[in-house]
């Protein structure tokens, strides 16, 4: 067992760095890799960038965010090969490094000027960059390494403690751009991973509550803004103000409903291209779904989801050590929070959060880290096996 | 090991609870789009949809001979969507010598924050075509059509107007509004989230259907004349205002309809209420002497007296509590029942009429349609006032046979006149002849006769006595026609005081009558209000003669003598009324 987990001793550089290029494509086990997951990834990029292509045909030029996100989708291609090509287990000696870099950048970033009221990317002329993205799936890293490096055993209360620490760390910092989205995402990321990686179920519940408190103090000192208490309250109750806070659910609801079962027919919604869905690109795609490709569309954009979260958990559960496990399971933990709570709040079963669809949203860096996220997944996936046999 | 089975274990978890998670965002589309879609659906189009009316073509109206007197021009409605004029100093500018406005004002109607804004309603054609080819960004054009009378003051109160919105509201356009307006076609409009139009967006629900041609009975050249004769009279005699109808006593289509003072239906901002009344169908009046045809044909055919019968007529008579007089005084002497007539004699119709009877008086009254309307297809019409037979005094029968305490309209009158004239018929008084439809031309059939009231013979010898009305011993030798015979007959009638009993000093001034009398054709009735002189025979009787010269010569009428064509049995005698005494 001591030497499955500890993979880092199994793992030599040297051979890696010292090939060239073909060399390295005939060693590594590519043909291991899960091609359902690579299918399902793939597709869900080229799904979202046809919608938000659907969604943006009414702005001036029509192609311009077509043109972004098919440049994006490019990138993040790229980026899921590097995601795939080394050896997951050469991460977690950098560990460290990566979170403090990433802390930094949470910090840095809160001296940029605010966006639509929220310090959130750092501009770096051609592209701008949004660390609270990267933190989520740095979480996972430094997360998994902490709990693969206890074997999975987080016994002890300080331990707990600490793995607590690292994701709190990071929603400090993100809650105070502020982006609740991704506070929460964290924080779903944090339980899952505590939970799968061997916090006791008494641990847990202490945390629970102590979140209560926390955010119940929140509110109390007015952390939150009152636009995010109102949308929460909006939620509870959406039509008790259509045309304000509640508009955006009530149109959302509108456009998916009207859709019904075969939709509009692509390019055709109205409530799309007449601009009655906010933020019809980013937060509201699902809205554009329903809408133009009715019942049917959404059901296979769901089924695209659950088969990417399949393999993914199948890839936490066969993963040959318990850092791959872990980060399989942040990153399923992640996906799928996402999954839950933007389709859910254009339905009006979870509050509005500003939580980007994976894959689906439009947006640079959400799109490049999740596809490196799906390369992490195929690089433990394709690993899962002793290597030259 | 054992953890990692627990952290397996709870793997398990995560991917039940994550499956349990998609079923419940499945359920939930089930929902939404599902079982809740039509309410969704219907909420979408509510606020997505905009309905606009088109507007059909109004159908054109035209004279007898297809004369257009009211027709629908093309016009256009200039607006701008604000946001969209991005020079609005400019555009202002190159606007506002076109539309002949300032361009301050037009540039701060180019400011207004508002998806829409009208800049001129209803312009001309051409002038829109030249702001068109200027193809400034953010100016809009709506077609339109403007109602425009080619004749101008001609037949306005008959024809009416319409508003804004080309919907009737007065005369035969309000009366056939439903034929001439069409119905109106519906297109749907998305508009976006901030309440813009979508251009490219139309789609026509509802094709509209344009409005039917209406063809009417009146003649243009006979309705000219007669406004040009009733203007010459209202002048000449200082009248307040005066009336006449032409109709074809044969068939009831109304030639011409007049009444003075007029308006220009093209320029509707200075129009005098007063001058749209259409007097002769909406207003009533003492009729005066002019009812003496009633009580005569009542007397004539109940046989209570023949045209030659000779009456002992009084020098005042007095019926019940009031002592009647004729207009000048006379001593009692012998007259022939025509000669009371023509004379118009009240105490010598008063004596007949007391022979009579108020019940057989009153029941020709009601024949005549006395109190009633008469049908005639125009809006607003007034049956007069008739009191009921139980409700006459003991003067009433007295009254009531020379034309007092009884009123009826003009338009009524002529068509007592036009029964007599044509034998004893009734008259539906009309003013649509047909449809016209693409090509095709659909009469109406409108009008016509009705029942007889009438025997011929009674209207043989009304007609006589009605033509020696025109000779130079009765009281209207000025509405004789050259060359025509003429049956006619005056009133001069006392105007009641207003909203009380009593007269009040003031007179209306009538003459109605027919021609040729051999073979009546048309009925014409002239009614002016307090002229001076206050005699019919003198103030309404030259007006009808003008009126009847110009129509019998228009509508080629051959005349009575003079020509072998028009010869007829009786002319010699007729040929000498106007010249013998």
């Amino acid at each position: 067992m001591m030497g499955r987990v500890s993979g880092s001793a199994e793992f030599s550089p040297g051979l890696v760095r010292s090939s060239a290029p073909k060399e390295i494509m005939k060693r590594l086990p590519f043909r291991k890799m899960d091609k359902v997951l690579l299918f399902a990834a793939l597709a869900l990029g080229v799904f979202g960038v046809l919608m938000i292509f659907s969604a943006t045909r009414a702005d001036n030029p029509s192609t311009y965010y077509l043109k972004k996100q098919l440049m994006f989708l490019m990138v993040a291609m790229l980026v899921m090969f590097l995601g795939a090509a080394f050896d997951y287990r050469r991460i977690m000696p950098y560990s460290k490094i990566i979170y403090a870099v990433t802390l930094l950048l949470l910090l840095v970033v809160l001296f940029f000027p605010a966006i639509g009221g929220a310090h959130r990317w750092i501009n770096l002329g051609f592209f701008p960059v949004q660390p609270s993205e990267i933190a989520k799936v740095v979480v996972i890293l430094v997360m998994a390494t902490f709990i693969a490096d206890r074997h999975m055993e987080m016994g002890s209360n300080k331990e707990f403690l600490q793995a607590v620490c690292i994701a709190a760390g990071m929603m400090f910092f993100i809650f105070l751009e502020p982006d609740l989205g991704v506070t929460l995402s964290v924080f779903a990321i944090m339980i899952g991973m505590l939970l799968v990686g061997g916090a006791r179920l008494k641990q847990m519940a202490v945390l629970m509550g102590g979140t209560v408190v926390i955010v119940a103090a929140a509110i109390g000192l007015k952390l939150l803004k009152a636009y995010q208490i109102t949308r929460l309250l909006v939620f509870i109750n959406p039509d008790m103000d259509p045309l304000h806070s509640g508009y955006n659910l009530m149109q959302s609801k509108i456009a998916i409903g009207s859709g019904q079962l075969v939709g509009k027919g692509l390019f055709n919604g109205t409530q799309t291209n007449l601009k009655f869905i906010p933020e019809h690109h980013t937060d509201f795609i699902f809205s554009v779904v329903g809408e133009e490709l009715g019942f049917i569309g959404g059901v296979i954009l769901l089924a695209l989801f659950a088969l990417l979260l399949w393999r993914a958990l199948k890839i936490a559960v066969t993963a040959r050590d318990s850092f791959g496990t872990m980060i399989a399971t942040g990153i399923v933990v992640m996906f799928f929070f996402q999954i839950l709570v933007n389709i859910g709040m254009t339905m009006g079963i979870m509050p509005i959060t500003g939580v980007p669809l994976p894959f689906m949203s439009y947006g640079g860096s959400s799109l490049i880290v999740n596809f490196f996220c799906v390369g992490l997944l195929l690089n433990i996936g394709m690993r899962r096996f002793p290597q030259g046999t | 090991m054992a953890r990692r089975k627990a952290g397996d274990k709870r793997l398990t978890v995560v991917t039940v609870v994550l499956l349990a998670a998609l079923a419940i965002i499945a359920g939930k589309l089930v929902i939404i789009q599902g079982l809740e879609a039509a309410h969704y659906k219907k909420l979408a189009a509510q606020q997505r949809d905009v309905d606009i009316k088109v507007a059909p073509r109004r159908g054109s109206i035209t004279d007898r001979e297809g004369e257009i007197l009211a027709i629908s021009e093309d016009c256009s409605t200039v607006y701008a969507t604000p946001y969209l004029v991005k020079n609005k100093k400019a555009v202002a500018s190159k606007l506002a010598p076109v539309l002949g406005e300032d361009p301050a004002d037009l540039e701060k109607k180019l400011s207004e924050k508002s998806g829409f804004v009208y800049l001129e309603r209803k312009l001309d054609k051409t002038i829109a075509d030249r702001i068109k080819k200027m193809k400034l960004p953010g100016i809009g054009f709506v077609d339109e059509s403007k109602r425009f009378y080619p004749l101008g003051k001609l037949a306005s109160q008959v024809l009416g107007v319409v508003d804004i919105d080309n919907k009737g509201q007065a005369g035969l356009e309000m009366y056939y509004n439903d034929l001439l307006g069409g119905k109106p076609g519906e297109v749907v409009l998305e508009k976006d989230a901030a309440g813009n139009p979508i251009p490219g967006s139309e789609k026509k629900q509802v094709q509209e259907v344009d409005g039917t041609d209406l063809q009417l009975t009146l003649d243009k050249d006979i309705q000219a004349s007669v406004e040009d004769s009733l203007a010459t009279a209202v002048d000449a005699y200082s009248a307040k205002a005066g009336t006449a109808v032409v109709m074809d006593c044969n068939t009831g289509d109304i030639l011409a309809m007049a009444s003075s003072p007029t308006f220009d239906p093209n320029n509707r901002d200075k129009i005098d209420p007063d001058a749209m009344r259409n007097r002769a169908i909406t207003d009533v009046y003492e009729p005066g002497s002019a009812m003496k045809i009633v009580t005569a044909v009542a007397a004539l055919q109940e046989g209570v007296v023949n045209p030659d019968t000779v009456i002992n007529v009084q020098s005042q008579l007095k019926v019940a509590d009031s002592t009647f007089k004729d207009a000048e005084p006379l001593p009692t002497r012998k007259l022939t029942f025509s000669q009371i007539i023509s004379q118009s004699s009240n105490v010598g119709t008063i004596q007949v009429s007391q022979a009579l009877g108020s019940k057989r008086l009153d029941e020709y009254l009601n024949r005549f349609g006395v109190g009633h309307k008469t049908g005639v297809d125009f809006p607003g019409e007034v049956g007069g006032l008739l009191p009921s037979l139980s409700a006459w005094t003991g003067t009433s029968c007295a009254t009531i046979s020379i034309g007092q305490g009884v009123s009826i309209t003009p338009l009524q009158l002529a068509c007592v006149a036009g029964t007599v004239a044509n034998g004893g018929r009734k008259i539906c008084p009309h003013f649509l002849k047909a449809k016209v439809e693409g090509t095709a031309v659909k009469d109406m059939g409108l009008g016509g006769l009705g029942e007889e009231i009438l025997t011929k013979d009674t209207c043989t010898k009304m007609t006589g006595i009605m033509e020696q009305v025109l000779s130079p011993t009765g009281t209207g030798p000025k509405a004789a026609v050259n060359y025509y015979r003429v049956a006619g007959k005056t009133g001069t009638a006392e105007k009641p005081e207003k909203g009380g009993a009593g007269y009040s000093g003031t007179y209306m001034a009538t003459f109605v009558g027919f021609a040729p009398a051999e073979r009546p054709r048309i009925v014409c009735m002239v009614v002016l209000d307090e002229p001076t002189p206050i005699w019919g025979g003198d103030t309404a009787a030259p007006t009808f003669h003008d009126i009847m010269s110009y129509s019998l010569q228009h509508l080629k009428i051959p005349p009575s003598w003079g020509m072998p064509a028009g010869a007829q049995g009786g002319n010699t005698n007729g040929g000498d009324s106007p010249t013998s005494d």
